[in-house]
Parts: C-alpha cells; sequence; structure tokens
C-alpha cells in the first residue's frame, strides 16, 4: 500500500531552532488561557505564588485557609494564588499579491518568521494558532500546543501561497470575534495596506488582542532599479498605468515610499502597536535573535 | 581638407547607412516594457502622468533625440574619413623610389626586403591626401616609372604589386636624376627612397640632390641585419697548350661589418673539384685562383658557406658559370708547303685543318676560317681570314697596294701593347726580311707597324668577316722561332672565330645588404618630409575633434534623456 505523500515541510536550521528554545515571546498583559500554562493570569487559582486573601465562603477548599491569620483574628480567609495559564498566539500571516512580489522573498520570509515565532510559543506551552490572509481570511490552521505539533505548523506554512488583494480589515474583524482577551496577533505584511493595517490594528485592539506588527520591506521594492518608458502593473489588482521612469521620477518614490513608511511607523506607535520593521536581505537568525529582541517581542 | 582615412565614397555610404538605420530605430513604435510592482498606487502619487506634454512637445523631444544621436553617428563616421585640413594649393607631389636591386630579396625581415618596402609603400599611398600626388619608380639597373603623376590609389596601389626583384645592381643616379626631373616643376615636392640603404654611397646620386635643395628627400630604411658575404667575380678560362684542364678565378666579398670566415667551394654539375677556406675582414675581398681544374662540359658553380651564422642574403652565396664543351673549328689552309704555319695549327687540338694548294681553291664555303699562305684568293672568301705574306700581284687583298716597293728589314716599332692578340708579347726585336706596303682604311686597325707607319699585322672587317693580316713572310722572318709566335697564332685563330682566347668571365650582380650611412649624408644635412601624415600637426587633424564632439553629443543625449527633456 503507498504511502500518502509527505506534505513539505518549512525548512528551519536546527541550531537555530535550538537557540530559539531559550527565548519566550513577549505580552504585556497577563495570560488569560483556558488551559494550564507558564505565564501569569489574573486568575487566582490553584498556582504557586500567592496572590492574596479572601473571605472564606462555605465550600471553599479548607485546605486554602490561612490558619495563621485566624489565630491572630479569628476570622477564616482563605489563601488566594496566581494561575498560571496559557497564552493565546496569532499568526497572522499576509498571503496577499503583494509578497509574492521578487519571487516571493517577503512571504517566504514571512512564513520562516512565523515558524520561528511559533515554535517560540509551542515551546513555552502557548496556544499557537496560524490566520492566513490576503482579501479574506483563508483557511486557518486551528490552535496547536506543545513542542510535539511543530511540525504540525511547519507543514501547514510551508504550504501557504500568495494570492489576492490585501484586507486586514476583515481578518481582524473575524479575529476579534474569536480571540480570547489579552491573546497575542503576531500581524506578519509587507505594510502596502497602509489603512487596512491600521484598521485592523485598532479592531484588535478594541478586542483586547494585542496586536504586534512585523512589517517585512525589500530593498529592491524600496529602490527599485527601473527606467524607461514603463507599463507599470500592479500586482494585486492587475491594474495598468504607463509611465515614463526617469531618475528624477526614480527619486521620487523612493522619497514616497519612506514616507509612507514612516507615516505607517508612526500611526502604529501613536496606537501604541509594537512594531519591528524587517527586511528580506536580513538573515532570519539576526532578524529574530537580534531585531525581534531589541523591539521586545522576544525576551 | 583631406581625408586620411576612408574615402569620400565610404564616407558618404557609411554615413547614409548609419542614419537610416538609426531613422528607422526612432520611426518604431516601440511598446513599453511590462514591469510588476507590487503597489502601484506609491507610483501613482508621484504625479508624472499627469504632467503629460503635449503631442507637439512630445514630438519635438523625440526630434531632439533623434537629431543628438545622428550628430553622434555623423561625428563618429566623419572621424573615420580623418579629416585634416589642408590647402588645395599646398598639394604634395610623391616620387616614390622603390630598390629592386638583387640585396632587397634579403629575408633578414619578413617576408623579405622588398616585400616590407612595398608594404611601405602602400601605406604612404593610402595616407596621401586628396589632392596628393604621386609617381610610383622602380629602381634597378634602370629607373622606370610604373605610373604616371596620379592621385589615383589604386593605380598606385598596383604598380607596387607589380614590382620585385631584378638581377642587376640599382642605378642610385638614375633614379634620383628621374625623381628629380619629374618633382621639377612642382613646389610642394618630396621623394621618398625605399632601399635597405645599399645605394647610399653614390656620388652622382649626391650630386644630383645637390642641385635640387627644394625637393625633400626621405628615406624608409628597410633590413635589420647588415651580415652578408657574397661571390662578386667567378671566370674560368682554358690553358691554351692543355684543353682537359682550366683555371677558375673567384672573388669573394665581406658587406658585413664583422669579420667573416667562410668556405668556397666549386663544383662541375655535382662533383667538387675545389674547396678553400678564407677569413674576410670586414668590407674586404679576396680573389682566389683555382689551378689545373679538371675541364668538362657541365656547368661550373661556385658556393660559399659562413663557418657560423647565416648569411641574410643567400641569393648572392652562389655563382654558376656555363662553359660549354670547346668547339671544333673547321680551318682551311690554303698553302703551298709551310711547316711554321702547319706546327702552328697542331697546337690547338679542336682545329681541324685541311690544307689546299693554293691553285686547288676555289671557296671557303664549309669552313669557319681559311688561311691564305703566300697567296690571295680571286675574289674576297665569306669566311674570317687570316693572311700571310708573300703576296703575288693578283688576286683579291683585303688591302690595297700602297704604291712603291716592298719594305726592307722593316721593325716592330709601334705596337699595340694592350691588344688581345699582342697583350704581354715580346715583338720589338722580331726580324723580318721584307714586308708588302698597304694602305688601310678607314675602319682597319694596325696592330703592329714600323717606325714609319708601314702596317705589319692589321686587323678588319670585310663583309662582314674579321680579317688578319701579316704584311710579310713568315719563312721571311725569325717570328716562329719566337716564344711569342704560338701564342700570337692561337690568339688570332681564337679571335678570328669570334672567341676570346685570353679568359671567359663571369661578373655575379655586387650586393651589399646595409649600410651604415644615413640618407642625411647624402644631402649633408636632412630634409624635412612634406607629405607623410606623421608630420601634420596635431591640431590640423579633425578626428580627435570630431571623436570629442560624438562624446559630448553621447554625454548631452545621456543628461537630457535621464532628465526627461527627451524621449
Amino acid at each position: 500500500m503507498p504511502s500518502p505523500p509527505t506534505a513539505a515541510v518549512l525548512p528551519l536550521e536546527p541550531s537555530f531552532l535550538r537557540r530559539l528554545e531559550s527565548l519566550a515571546l513577549v505580552s504585556r498583559k497577563l495570560a488569560s488561557g483556558s488551559e494550564r500554562g507558564e505565564r501569569k493570569s489574573r486568575r487566582a487559582g490553584s498556582g504557586i505564588a500567592f496572590a492574596t486573601h479572601r473571605a472564606y465562603a462555605p465550600g471553599d477548599d479548607i485546605r486554602f485557609v490561612d490558619w495563621k491569620v485566624f489565630t491572630r483574628s479569628e476570622r477564616l480567609y482563605v489563601k488566594q494564588f496566581e494561575e498560571e495559564r496559557d497564552l493565546a498566539v496569532h499568526l497572522l500571516v499576509d498571503c496577499s499579491g503583494s509578497m509574492a512580489h521578487e519571487d516571493g522573498a517577503k512571504l517566504g520570509y514571512a512564513k520562516q518568521l512565523a515558524a520561528a515565532l511559533g515554535y517560540i510559543a509551542l515551546i513555552n506551552l502557548d496556544r499557537v494558532s496560524v490566520q492566513p490572509f490576503a482579501s479574506r481570511p483563508l483557511p486557518r490552521l486551528a490552535p496547536l500546543r506543545g513542542r510535539n505539533r511543530a511540525l504540525v505548523l511547519l507543514r501547514f506554512l510551508a504550504a501557504l501561497e500568495a494570492e489576492g488583494t490585501t484586507d486586514l480589515r476583515a481578518v481582524a474583524e473575524a479575529l476579534a470575534v474569536r480571540a480570547a482577551p489579552g491573546s497575542l496577533a503576531y500581524v506578519l505584511t509587507d505594510g502596502f495596506d497602509t489603512a487596512g493595517l491600521l484598521e485592523g490594528a485598532d479592531r484588535l485592539r478594541y478586542a483586547r488582542v494585542s496586536p504586534v506588527v512585523l512589517l517585512i520591506g525589500d530593498r529592491r521594492e524600496a529602490a527599485p532599479a527601473l527606467h524607461g518608458e514603463l507599463s507599470l502593473v500592479d500586482c494585486e489588482s492587475g491594474e495598468q498605468r504607463t509611465l515614463r521612469v526617469t531618475e528624477r521620477v526614480l527619486a521620487r518614490y523612493r522619497a514616497a515610499y519612506q514616507a509612507r513608511r514612516s507615516e505607517l511607523l508612526g500611526a502604529l506607535a501613536q496606537r501604541q502597536v509594537p512594531t519591528v520593521e524587517l527586511s528580506v536581505e536580513v538573515p532570519l537568525e539576526r532578524a529574530v535573535l537580534d531585531l525581534l529582541r531589541r523591539g521586545g517581542i522576544v525576551s | 581638407m583631406r581625408w586620411l582615412g576612408l574615402d569620400a565614397t565610404t564616407l558618404a555610404l557609411t554615413l547614409l547607412g548609419a542614419g537610416a538605420a538609426l531613422l528607422l530605430l526612432y520611426l518604431q513604435k516601440r511598446p513599453a516594457r511590462r514591469v510588476v510592482v507590487p503597489a502601484l498606487a506609491l507610483w501613482s502619487t508621484l504625479g508624472d502622468e499627469r504632467r503629460r506634454p503635449s503631442a507637439w512637445l512630445s514630438r519635438a523631444r523625440r526630434l531632439v533625440s533623434l537629431l543628438l544621436a545622428l550628430g553622434i553617428v555623423s561625428a563618429l563616421v566623419l572621424a573615420l574619413g580623418e579629416p585634416e585640413r589642408v590647402d588645395p594649393a599646398q598639394a604634395n607631389n610623391l616620387v616614390l623610389l622603390l630598390d629592386c636591386s638583387p640585396s632587397m630579396a634579403a629575408r633578414d625581415v619578413a617576408p623579405s626586403r622588398i616585400e616590407q618596402a612595398k608594404t611601405r609603400a602602400r601605406r604612404l599611398v593610402r595616407q596621401l591626401g586628396a589632392h596628393d600626388q604621386a609617381w610610383i619608380v622602380g629602381l634597378g639597373d634602370s629607373a622606370t616609372p610604373l605610373t604616371s603623376r596620379t592621385r589615383d590609389k589604386a593605380t598606385l596601389l598596383r604598380a607596387i604589386d607589380r614590382l620585385s626583384t631584378q638581377e642587376q645592381p640599382a642605378d642610385l643616379t638614375l633614379g634620383v636624376q628621374l625623381a628629380l626631373d619629374l618633382l621639377a616643376p612642382f613646389a610642394r615636392a618630396e621623394l621618398v627612397l625605399l632601399s635597405d640603404g645599399a645605394l647610399l654611397d653614390s656620388a652622382g646620386a649626391r650630386t644630383a640632390l645637390a642641385r635640387a635643395p627644394k625637393i625633400a628627400v626621405r628615406q624608409e630604411r628597410v633590413g635589420t641585419s647588415a651580415r652578408n658575404v657574397a661571390i662578386t667575380q667567378l671566370a674560368a678560362r682554358p690553358y691554351l697548350l692543355d684543353h682537359a684542364h682550366r683555371e677558375v678565378l673567384v672573388t669573394v666579398q665581406n658587406f658585413g661589418p664583422a669579420n667573416e670566415s667562410l668556405r668556397l667551394q666549386v663544383f662541375a654539375a655535382d662533383v667538387l673539384l675545389a674547396q678553400e677556406h678564407i677569413a674576410l675582414a670586414a668590407a674586404a675581398s679576396a680573389t682566389r685562383v683555382l689551378a689545373d681544374l679538371p675541364a668538362s662540359d657541365a656547368p661550373l658553380r661556385a658556393r660559399l658557406e659562413l663557418d657560423q651564422g647565416t648569411d641574410v642574403l643567400r641569393g648572392d652565396d652562389a655563382a654558376l658559370m656555363h662553359v660549354g664543351r670547346e668547339r671544333t673549328t673547321r680551318v682551311l689552309a690554303v698553302s703551298a708547303d709551310n711547316r711554321y704555319l702547319e706546327a702552328a695549327l697542331l697546337l690547338d687540338d679542336t682545329l681541324e685543318v685541311d690544307q689546299l694548294a693554293p691553285a686547288a681553291y676555289r671557296s671557303s664555303a664549309g669552313y669557319d676560317l681559311v688561311i691564305f699562305d703566300g697567296t690571295l684568293p680571286r675574289e674576297p672568301p665569306g669566311t674570317p681570314a687570316l693572311y700571310l705574306g708573300p703576296f703575288p700581284g693578283s688576286g683579291s687583298a683585303p688591302l690595297p697596294r700602297a704604291p712603291g716597293a716592298d719594305l726592307g728589314r722593316p721593325f716592330f716599332d709601334h705596337v699595340q701593347r694592350e691588344h688581345p692578340l699582342v697583350r704581354e708579347l715580346s715583338l720589338a726585336d722580331v726580324n723580318v726580311g721584307h714586308a708588302t706596303r698597304f694602305v688601310l682604311l678607314p675602319s682597319d686597325n694596325a696592330i703592329a707597324a714600323t717606325a714609319d707607319r708601314v702596317p705589319l699585322i692589321v686587323e678588319g672587317m670585310r663583309e662582314g668577316k674579321p680579317f688578319v693580316l701579316l704584311s710579310f713572310d713568315l719563312r721571311d722572318s725569325d717570328l716562329p722561332l719566337r716564344a711569342a709566335f704560338p701564342l700570337f697564332f692561337l690568339r688570332t685563330l681564337a679571335r678570328l672565330r669570334g672567341e676570346s682566347a685570353t679568359e671567359s668571365r663571369v661578373q655575379t650582380a655586387t650586393l651589399r645588404a646595409e649600410s651604415s650611412a644615413p640618407v642625411g649624408d647624402l644631402l649633408g644635412a636632412p630634409r624635412t618630409a612634406v607629405a607623410h601624415r606623421s608630420h601634420t600637426p596635431w591640431l590640423e587633424q579633425l578626428w580627435p575633434v570630431l571623436l570629442a564632439l560624438a562624446l559630448l553629443l553621447l554625454v548631452l543625449e545621456w543628461f537630457t534623456f535621464h532628465r526627461g527633456y527627451t524621449e
């Protein structure tokens, strides 16, 4: 009986994976997961770290009664502990047509970055789900937990392909309904849909989901080597425009590109959305171990 | 303006073709290149399309671009023509005098000196300006103009192609004189001598050039090495009394600047007859006489070989001489009985002698030579003849008799000592009893005569045939008893049959590979060349200007295109 074909796995260096095991995703909010985990949560429960006292109520487990307090005050108080819960991590991967530009370098980079972040989350017993999106949410990867699910994550990411236009609003809307408050949403995108990105981030924030934006750029897009009479075609919409590209036009393009990037970064900063700007020219290992760490995304 | 590069027709065709191709390219409407961008919105915000030029402005921009490109192409094509500012009145007249002497066959330069000279001549022809005119003159033992004065380069080049080396030494005097005669009417004239320098010691050429100081003279020198030895003379002569052997004379000369050691060999066919080693100082010559070499009919060949190294001119290292078989001469001796004559005729075994009594003589037909001894024919013989006294009163004598009786006891007082018949012979004390008086005709030559100019030995021509006359009887003199008699007699017979009895000499061409004298020495001071491009001031050449113009236009086109001023 022939074995079913093995799905492709996103390649990551074993040495890189080993270094990832020492990292953890940074969450600025307390965890609110439904499963026990390794993160502090607001829920007082059966953890180890003492949290507070509260008056005893019938039905409380008498094992948590603080007898020392009772001897001093002759009142019954029960001790409450911080319960360690898991963290829900959502990886929103932009799979629009613009991510496939220049041989799909940005999409590949985003997939590897998502794999690294997801692996870190799995190592730390967080729940990881992947939500690719384009003009609408694409089929997602249901939450995974535990190191042994890393292969599933890598296979899912490897199968992602880019197509269509970008609309982060739709996917943010869907996620806001589904995600638990306090969860993390990593948005891996090239940021050309500026308005959608800002509105989507706002929607997530309103749903108490912490968005983290990882802007993936390409130097060939920032400073294209174009010249002459060109018919420019938008890779997502297919719209065409004829333009004679000269040095002067190129200079204006570079300035517009940088202005839009700065405007986007400023708007995200204003919303207190952690943002790290990455480039496909930067090696992935350096991006994760250095840039994301400096940006407070991982620790 | 003159064009040193491509001619006007080629330039025009090139310019036309390049311009047409350029125009065709500009007329083509190339579709814009399709480029996929990640965010067209970014490009749209640049606002370039909103400032599209109007149609006429767009056409004007394209026209400017086309004109710039045409300007660049025109400048480059014109630069190929290498234009040069020149006044037509200042056109040059050039005589290219090419040395075709045997030394130009030397192969010390590849492929040979003559080919290198022709290559340089072709280059000079191609460098001629539009108004310049030239002659091609080949210089051998005579100077031969191969073209008339022409500016047609094809004609000049064809004439150069026809040139080849000759067997005879070149005469520079003739060549220079011809060139000066050709150039004399022109104000701007130049003589260019393409030679290996072997001609420069010509005093006649120096004198001729000194008389024409306004004509510029220049030498394009070919050849590098001066190592050359040559056989300059090869001669052979038979021994008069021993026809089985002969004597060979060879002269060798070293034309190089260094001492040479060489081996001289003489062959008959492929048989080595003699061999000798010779050491020759620089510019020295040596003559060797090789005695008692076996005589044969085979051609005589002399050959030189350097002990070390090679000779740059191998052509003069060998000489060939055809000696041929000794020819048999049929002699008719019309004599009564003359032992002296009979004995003398026995000396030469190439003579086939028939003897007739005077009364039996009718004609000399069938003989190469006839001897009348003491008799005269009734009419002049149709063959060369030797007349010996005494002479009877009747018969046809070659000379008219002088009035008066015979001369008694004449002496050989006047003898032409350098005459081939009597050279190195002693006749002064010959005793003669009587001699008949003859009157010489104007064409006759008295080889020996008395003090009163009475001829004793006479030679001349009658009806196209030579004769020699002795005005006395051999038996009435002691000449047959002298040592000089056999030599004189055999020389006389050989001369009558048209041979040189003394020697047969072949002189080879005198060759020289190189002279150390610079051409300027010919005139005492160098003269200025007028027709060579290398003498043209840089500023008179326009091709660098055209090239700079093309580059400037290219930069301008690049700038305007990148700034969007042109399309």
